[in-house]
């Protein structure tokens, strides 16, 4: 998919935005994602099962993420589970996203919004 | 022991799941268990009761949030796909939505008429707790009668439940106005006491309403004007307070405006005036002046109203028997009292409002049978996406929302019908007739119109989904590609359906029937005067300019004289009241040398004041004596005429010329003395049993207000011009009201009965062409799916005809059951409109007889066309087909 296509879903809903990113690093199952989101927020994003699915069903419609059928050990696993992964597509979506992001945070760097490089 | 309360916490938020559309949950339901469970566990090692409390908050919050969503994917979804598949069966989209669009917006209308008539609150201030009183006479049958000023103080001053008294009259002055160019007009104005609109509790939109002590003579030039008038006549003049408005060519200072929405007593009235009493108003025993209105006091209801004014009315009959014996108080509330026919039009409106709703149901039941062919046809279809895992609920939603889809469409188009239905309706409605706002299509009719078309997809597509589903999958699939065979289920359906349609039917076919009769008995009633060639019109000459009854008197000759002068009329004449305007004039009286009647006894009848030739203008036939001459004036003895329903009443035998007679409200002057007998004749509406009558010469007493009657040669309404001209010629400004044919006025005088019979009969014929349509359809269907038996049997050798016979008889039981239930449904229905029947029996045999037989006739139709196609079936080409 060209640049400009995958420019057309941004900007993404946080939510949306953490689960890809959680799944960036690997593949993963739901409860995985709630908890990692969580970690990594310091709690300040619980996403609710509701929310979580509403977002796997879209990603998975567009095809921005994909299952995953490898699983791991049965003592570590719950049959109930289905574990997810990037595809391409929706890697190059959220990377096109983390590039907007950063692009505006230096914009407000330059704007002394926040402490710039040149005042380090 | 968080472990122990594990199993009950899946098991909830499972059912929580529920909220989500099936598909969601069959595909994330597992699996979102799942993550609960984990959270679940994580929250109770955490922190207990407070993490858990907070875990259920939010999932609960994020369902609610997140399932509206996913409805609306599979809504959108299944919205589309409905379209496409309506898109290839435009036929059937087309006649759904239209005969849908019909039956919403006559539903609407109907509605809409309630509404503004019935429903929406009346424009004052608690209105629910505003009441009306009337005076009654137990010994004349009279319930609506005028209050007299004695029993309104008395009742104002003794009764706790009602926390405020006011009395009102209306009646029309001159009114014109000193830097005022235009013409002046005759306006319709009410006359209150000071604390009627405070009573009411609308405020004015500019300036003041009256004050305690304004009635008083002195005081009383004051007047209150309608934003109309204030608009039409002063264009809204901001500084129109203090400005003078002349009433009878009185000066009267313009003290406030009403609003727009302040609609009292009707819509007519657009001035109101303190009330000034005239002497004769304090005489207990006299007819009164006074209609009253009331506001209940808090804790009181119209009973308690009621039970005490009985007891004052009983108190003021021991005090005072000679005025007061027989006569009681009726409390109603105030609607009842402004609508004028309110009972009648409360009926007409329950009648077609339910009339609607069976056309409706007709309708849907016509889809339903639509849809149900339908489906059948694509049996095939779902069957197979049954057979891949689509579940019933999934396929029944999809079918539904197809059936949502049409519904909206008609919903949208019929409300767009009803608008522009209303607007007529309101215009068509005389505007006399009490409404709140205009008849149409508001927020409360939108709604209402929303709610019925998403009930009918439901009435329509509900059943037929829940059928078509219910198709076993390997059969349907197994069977060739034109499979459109009925299960036995279905075909059953389809039967109850047309017989339900058919019994609907026959119940308008018969209110219809009934409405059409009394109507027709109502127009052929004989109304003892000639109505055709007569033309009317209305005066009434303002007090200040002609005060004496001789004066008027000398007007009202001059004018009928040059009226007969005029070509193109042969008699003119002056009389009031006008027979059929619905306005009547009574009174007791008693015959001079007879004993007085006891008080059950009464002797009443209906008054007219005409003057000489006004017999002969109305061509009412005189049977004994002479009419009234121009020497009958006040110099002479005073006479009466009387009319042959008083004779058979009060003097049945011999003849009453020379006897006198007294009429109670003029017991001080002398007796009238009958010397003549004239034919019997209407007085008040058409539906009215033929009342006592006595003809009083206005030469001998003073009327301003009379009704012109001119009998022309040829059209009557061709004589207005010249009319206008004659009256102009004798006073430049006096205002002419209401010219009309007397056939106008006949036919306004049918007006209560008009809505009712045009209204029913319109739905009526509506119902029986759409049963019609419905029977031909399940009849053709029938044949369609037995072309293979009917190919066999003739195969066999039965003849053309006993297969004609067979189909006729066949899609006829239907008809009849139908028609049979019909008829008993039409029995306890037609209750309904009884009080609105004149000259025709509740149970008529037209009715009941002539209307099954004639809509048996249509169905006979309806299957005959079927039944041909089915005669000539190729038995070859038949049997080829399968």
């Amino acid at each position: 998919m060209k640049t400009d296509e995958v420019r057309e879903h941004l900007p993404l809903s946080p939510a949306v935005f953490h689960v890809l990113m959680c799944l960036a690093e690997g593949h993963k199952h739901g409860y995985g994602i709630i908890k990692e989101v969580e970690a990594k927020t310091d709690g300040r994003v619980a996403l609710s099962t509701g929310t979580l699915y509403g977002i796997i069903k879209r990603l998975l419609r567009d095809g921005w993420i994909e299952e995953h059928l490898e699983r791991p050990r049965r003592v570590l696993d719950d049959p109930r589970r289905r574990y997810y992964r990037l595809t391409p597509l929706g890697r190059s979506v959220a990377a096109a996203e983390a590039e907007r992001l950063e692009q505006l945070v230096s914009l407000a760097r330059r704007s002394d919004l926040l402490g710039g490089p040149q005042h380090a | 022991m968080p472990d122990r309360r594990r199993p009950r916490s899946p098991s909830f938020f499972r059912r929580l799941l529920r909220i989500y559309p099936f598909d969601f949950r069959a595909d994330f339901g597992t699996e979102m268990e799942e993550v609960f469970d984990e959270q679940y566990r994580a929250a109770a090692r955490k922190g207990g009761a407070m993490s858990t409390l907070r875990l259920w908050l939010g999932t609960c919050l994020g369902i609610l949030e997140t399932a509206p969503r996913e409805h609306w994917d599979v809504l959108r979804q299944d919205a589309s796909y409905a379209l496409r598949t309506l898109g290839k069966s435009k036929g059937f989209a087309a006649v759904a939505i239209l005969t849908l669009a019909l039956g919403i917006a006559t539903l609407t209308v109907f509605f809409s008429v309630y509404n503004a008539f019935l429903l929406r609150p009346l424009p004052f201030a608690d209105p629910e707790n505003l009441v009306h009183l009337w005076q009654t006479d137990e010994g004349l049958g009279q319930e609506r009668l005028r209050v007299s000023v004695p029993n309104f103080r008395d009742w104002r001053e003794q009764s706790h439940s009602l926390q405020g008294l006011g009395g009102y009259f209306y009646s029309s002055y001159k009114v014109s106005s000193p830097e005022d160019t235009l013409q002046a007009v005759q306006i319709t104005g009410g006359s209150m006491t000071p604390n009627l609109f405070p009573l009411l509790g609308t405020g004015p939109l500019l300036g003041r309403v009256f004050q305690e002590g304004e009635e008083e003579a002195g005081r009383d030039d004051v007047v209150v004007i309608s934003e109309g008038l204030w608009r039409d006549r002063f264009g809204q003049d901001p500084h129109i307070l203090d400005r003078e408005l002349r009433l009878d060519e009185r000066p009267h200072r313009i003290i406030g405006v009403m609003p727009a929405s302040f609609v009292f007593p009707f819509a007519g009235v657009e001035l109101w005036k303190p009330l000034s009493l005239r002497p004769w108003d304090e005489e207990r025993d006299l007819d009164g002046p006074l209609l009253v209105v009331g506001r209940l006091a808090s804790g009181h209801d119209l009973a308690s109203a009621q039970a005490e004014l009985d007891t004052i009315m009983g108190r003021l009959a021991r005090e005072y028997p000679q005025s007061n014996h027989l006569k009681g108080a009726r409390v109603v509330p105030l609607r009842e009292a402004l609508l004028f026919f309110y009972d009648m039009f409360r009926a007409t409106t329950h009648a077609l409002l339910g009339a609607a709703g069976f056309l409706l149901l007709i309708v849907c039941a016509n889809l339903g049978n639509l849809q149900l062919a339908r489906a059948s046809r694509r049996s095939r279809e779902i069957a197979l996406r049954t057979a891949l895992g689509a579940n019933r609920g999934r396929i029944v939603r999809q079918l539904l929302t197809e059936s949502l889809a049409v519904a909206v469409a008609g919903g949208v188009l019929g409300t767009a019908l009803a608008a522009w239905g209303g607007n007529l309706m309101d215009q068509a409605i005389p505007g006399e007739l009490y409404r709140v706002g205009r008849i149409g299509v508001d927020a409360k009719a939108l709604l209402f119109a929303l709610l019925v078309s998403i009930l009918a997809s439901l009435l329509f597509g509900l059943a037929p989904a829940l059928q078509a589903t219910r198709i076993d999958a390997s059969p349907a699939l197994k069977e060739g590609a034109h499979s459109g065979r009925d299960s036995a289920g279905g075909q059953r359906l389809r039967k109850l359906l047309v017989v339900g349609e058919t019994a609907l039917a026959t119940v308008l076919l018969a209110g219809s029937a009934l409405m059409l009769q009394t109507f027709f008995r109502l127009s052929q009633v004989d109304m003892g005067f000639e109505p055709d060639r007569l033309m009317t019109l209305e005066l009434k000459l303002p007090d200040t300019q002609y005060p004496s009854a001789q004066q008027q008197n000398l007007f009202y000759e001059e004018l009928a004289e040059r009226v007969k002068g005029l070509p193109g009329i042969a008699d003119a004449a002056t009389v009031y009241p006008l027979p059929l305007n619905f306005e009547s004039m009574g009174d007791e009286f008693t015959i001079v040398g007879h004993p007085p009647p006891g008080p059950e006894d009464r002797r009443v009848a209906n008054l007219f004041w005409i003057s000489p030739r006004a017999i002969e203008t109305l061509q009412i036939p005189l049977l004994q004596g002479r009419t009234l001459e121009s020497g009958d004036d006040g110099q002479a003895p005073r006479v009466a005429l009387v009319n042959q329903r008083w004779l058979d009443t009060y003097w049945p035998t011999g003849s009453p010329l020379g006897t006198r007679i007294v009429l109670r409200n003029e017991s001080q002057s002398a007796p009238l003395e009958i010397v003549g007998v004239v034919g019997d004749s209407k007085v008040f509406q058409l539906s009215e049993d033929q009342a006592a009558v006595v003809y009083l010469p206005q030469l001998q007493s003073s009327t301003r207000r009379r009704f012109l009657l001119a009998r022309t040669r040829g059209d009557p309404l061709a004589v207005t011009p010249s009319l206008h001209q004659v009256i102009r010629q004798l006073d430049a400004d006096l205002p002419v009201t209401n010219p009309r044919s007397m056939r106008q006025v006949v036919s306004e005088s049918l007006g209560p009965w008009m809505g009712g019979t045009a209204g029913l009969s319109l739905l009526g014929f509506g119902a029986v062409l759409l049963a019609a349509i419905g029977l031909y359809g399940v009849v053709s269907y029938a044949v369609g799916s037995r072309q293979h038996e009917i190919g066999v049997r003739i195969a066999l050798g039965a003849t053309r005809s006993r297969i004609m016979r067979l189909v006729l008889g066949e899609g006829l039981t239907l008809g009849l059951i139908g028609i049979g239930l019909g008829v008993l449904l039409a029995l306890g229905t037609s209750q309904a409109l009884r009080s609105l029947l004149f000259g025709v029996e509740f149970l008529d045999p037209v009715t009941f007889l002539g209307m099954p037989l004639l809509l048996t006739a249509v169905l006979l139709m309806a299957c005959w066309l079927p039944a041909r196609r089915a005669a000539v079936t190729e038995p070859i080409r038949a049997l080829r087909c399968e």
